[in-house]
């Protein structure tokens, strides 16, 4: 294999599967590269499409690890992803869909920031995200605990395990249904473009060419 | 019994791999000693007051300790600074340009990860008192040639001027909040942060849009024509030239084609003042070393002279040249010697005196755990004596594990190393031993 600089042999771009992998393939459709065979086939990891393309399918918070080691050169990922994780990779794009928010809720009603950080010096908030949960509150001077959870954050308020939960909303009907008021937006999110620091010089021109044209198809 | 842990982010380091470190350490010693740098040998301890003359910034990140006055002591978290002392302080008598080299662990917390250790061990120069595109080539060359002579086929060297963006905002004038963000973003590798600050600038489009273009100009060496078509001040101009002018250079000093551009490298900005660089390997997904020039330091310590340098991560460098299939140790050689504590002393000194490396163990192993101890010590052969009186059995480590399979080729290819059989008329001599592996 020829991986001499500038004249690399092989893109490879990681793809999360998720809310954002529709979209993902849309935008490389019309890009031209061949995605057939990925919305054909959910249990296969890595396909060729096209000459010196290949894609490779992660989980979406896999995503900046697998381009952070250089497993992948690019990859698509949500923001908030990328705020939680920070790994070590560029940022190379906006890609205009995936849209959605991470948001401070808390129940309906008179909000309990006040009085368990009078009595109690600290709440507690449920979240996916405890890096960006930490670093929101941090930035505001308010302690908190944060309780990590896997899944069904909202419902943790319901059965007292916290007295807030920060978390991913886009219409805001989950927070409704359960209850809970957005205080605060922390962050708006959609999907990125980026790419390991190494790749991004030794393969300067794939990985400039792909980013300008994403860009193109997503303006 | 639980196993003794150490802390997170060191590692230890085991003979076969120590010895292949070591010898990328040497040869790259011996390439940095070809261009006259001298090594020093600093503590590993700094006090932080020292220090934080370069910057408190540059130290956040460290372990520190008291000494038992209460001053705050740090681990050192790079070698740039401590030489930055040494030359103001101990050399203060002597006349630059100093060529100085280090061969040094460093210590950050860190998360760790491959390449990535809160102790790490860095080979790498500085150039004190040289200015210039010279300079900056003849740091270059000694990168490339250290990289060449490791064997490492795969690398490049990205290289960029960070006076060349810094020229460009100035003459757009954009200073003070509005390019403080625009680094920042830049440093956090964040364009779509770059794009957001740019964008709200108050400037023409045509403006906006170079400041952008300045930052993704990479690739060959196309880029510096590139980069002249946006010159827009003296100090633009002048930046491209020394870059420019440091290739050609590099080019005279035979290393061309190793020469990549990024003018939209961004490392610590507030402390490089001219060229940096790093240097890439495609096996690895993190740059094996960087550097470049950072003319203001040494003013901090009371000696103002311009200074360019780079260090080199050898676990990084050994990780690349792993990746390529090829650890570049000499052959490997060597005797397990049974009986060499006590009844096989005369050969034992003989051969290390012909330059062969002996390991003894005790008298009455058996050829078969001869030739597994040698194995396990990475040594070549193992001898055990015969009979009471100076006869030898010489078997060879790959030679004895052919053979046992029954394939006959490893013991025949071993030409003056074929095992030679017990009991047979090949049993040698103390004499034929030494001169058959001293020869």
């Amino acid at each position: 294999m020829d991986r001499s600089p500038l004249n690399p042999g092989i893109l490879k771009l990681a793809v999360p599967r998720g809310s954002l992998f529709a979209g993902s393939l849309d935008l490389l459709e019309k890009i031209g590269f061949d995605v057939g065979e990925l919305r054909a086939n959910d249990r296969k990891l890595t396909f060729e499409v096209g000459e010196g393309r290949t894609i490779i399918t992660t989980r979406p918070s896999d995503v900046p690890t697998y381009v952070e080691y250089g497993a992948a050169d690019a990859g698509i990922v949500g923001k908030d992803v990328l705020l939680e994780h920070k790994r070590n990779v560029y940022e190379l794009a906006d890609l205009g869909f995936g849209g959605c928010r991470v948001v401070y809720a808390t129940p309906e009603g008179r909000d309990p920031e006040d009085e368990e950080l009078k009595h109690l010096g600290a709440m507690r908030v449920a979240t996916k995200f405890p890096n960006i949960t930490r670093d929101y509150f941090e930035g505001l001077g308010k302690q908190v605990e944060t309780i990590e959870l896997r899944g069904s954050i909202e419902l943790a308020p319901q059965v007292d395990l916290a007295e807030g939960i920060v978390d991913l909303a886009a219409s805001g009907e989950t927070l409704k249904q359960n209850n809970l008021v957005e205080r605060a937006e922390i962050a708006v999110c959609s999907a990125r473009l980026i790419a390991n620091r190494v790749s991004l010089r030794l393969k300067a021109d794939m990985i400039n060419e792909l980013t300008r044209r994403l860009k193109e198809v997503t303006n | 019994m639980k196993i003794t842990p150490i802390p997170a982010g060191t590692r230890d380091i085991l003979p076969a791999e120590a010895a292949e470190i070591r010898y990328l350490e040497s040869t790259i010693r011996a390439v940095f000693q070809s261009y006259g740098y001298g090594e020093v040998i600093t503590p590993a301890l700094e006090l932080e007051s020292a220090l934080e003359k370069a910057g408190e910034k540059r130290f956040r990140r460290s372990f520190r300790l008291f000494d038992e006055r209460g001053d705050v002591m740090v681990m050192r978290p790079e070698m740039t600074t401590p030489i930055a002392r040494l030359v103001a302080t101990r050399m203060a008598d002597r006349e630059p340009p100093f060529r100085l080299c280090y061969f040094a662990n460093s210590f950050r917390p860190t998360t760790p990860q491959r390449g990535r250790q809160s102790e790490f061990y860095q080979a790498g120069l500085e150039l004190l008192g040289g200015n210039g595109p010279a300079a900056d080539a003849e740091v270059l060359a000694v990168l490339c040639g250290s990289l060449e002579a490791c064997g490492l086929d795969d690398f490049s060297v990205a290289l960029g001027e960070s006076s060349f963006f810094r020229a460009l905002l100035e003459s757009l004038g954009v200073g003070g909040k509005a390019s403080e963000a625009i680094f920042e973003a830049l440093v956090a590798r964040d364009l779509v942060r770059l794009t957001a600050e740019v964008v709200a600038l108050d400037l023409p489009t045509e403006d906006r849009q170079m400041i952008l273009d300045a930052t993704s100009l990479r690739g060959g060496s196309e880029v510096l024509a590139r980069a002249k078509d946006m010159v827009r001040s003296p100090g633009m101009e002048e930046a491209l030239k020394r870059l420019a002018r440091t290739y050609y250079l590099v080019t005279r000093h035979g290393f061309s084609g190793r020469i990549l551009f990024d003018l939209g490298i961004f490392r610590n900005f507030d402390y490089y003042t001219g060229i940096v660089f790093e240097v890439l390997s495609g096996g690895l997904g993190f740059p094996i070393g960087g550097g470049g020039r950072y003319d203001a330091l040494l003013a901090r310590f009371g000696r103002p002279m311009p200074a360019v340098g780079f260090a080199l991560g050898l676990d990084r460098l050994h990780i690349a040249v792993t990746e390529q299939g090829r650890v570049p140790v000499p052959a490997r050689g060597g005797v397990m010697l049974v009986g060499g504590f006590d009844q096989t002393l005369d050969l034992a000194r003989e051969l290390r005196a012909a330059g062969i490396t002996v390991a003894v163990t005790a008298a009455g192993v058996d050829a078969g755990e001869a030739v597994r101890l040698a194995a396990g010590a990475d040594l070549r052969w193992a001898v055990i004596p015969v009979s009471e009186g100076d006869s030898f059995r010489l078997e060879e480590v790959g030679g004895e594990a052919a053979r046992s399979e029954g394939k006959m080729h490893g013991a025949g290819a071993a030409g003056a190393g074929a095992a030679v059989h017990a009991g047979g008329a090949d049993v040698l001599s103390r004499e034929e031993i030494v001169k058959r592996l001293a020869g």
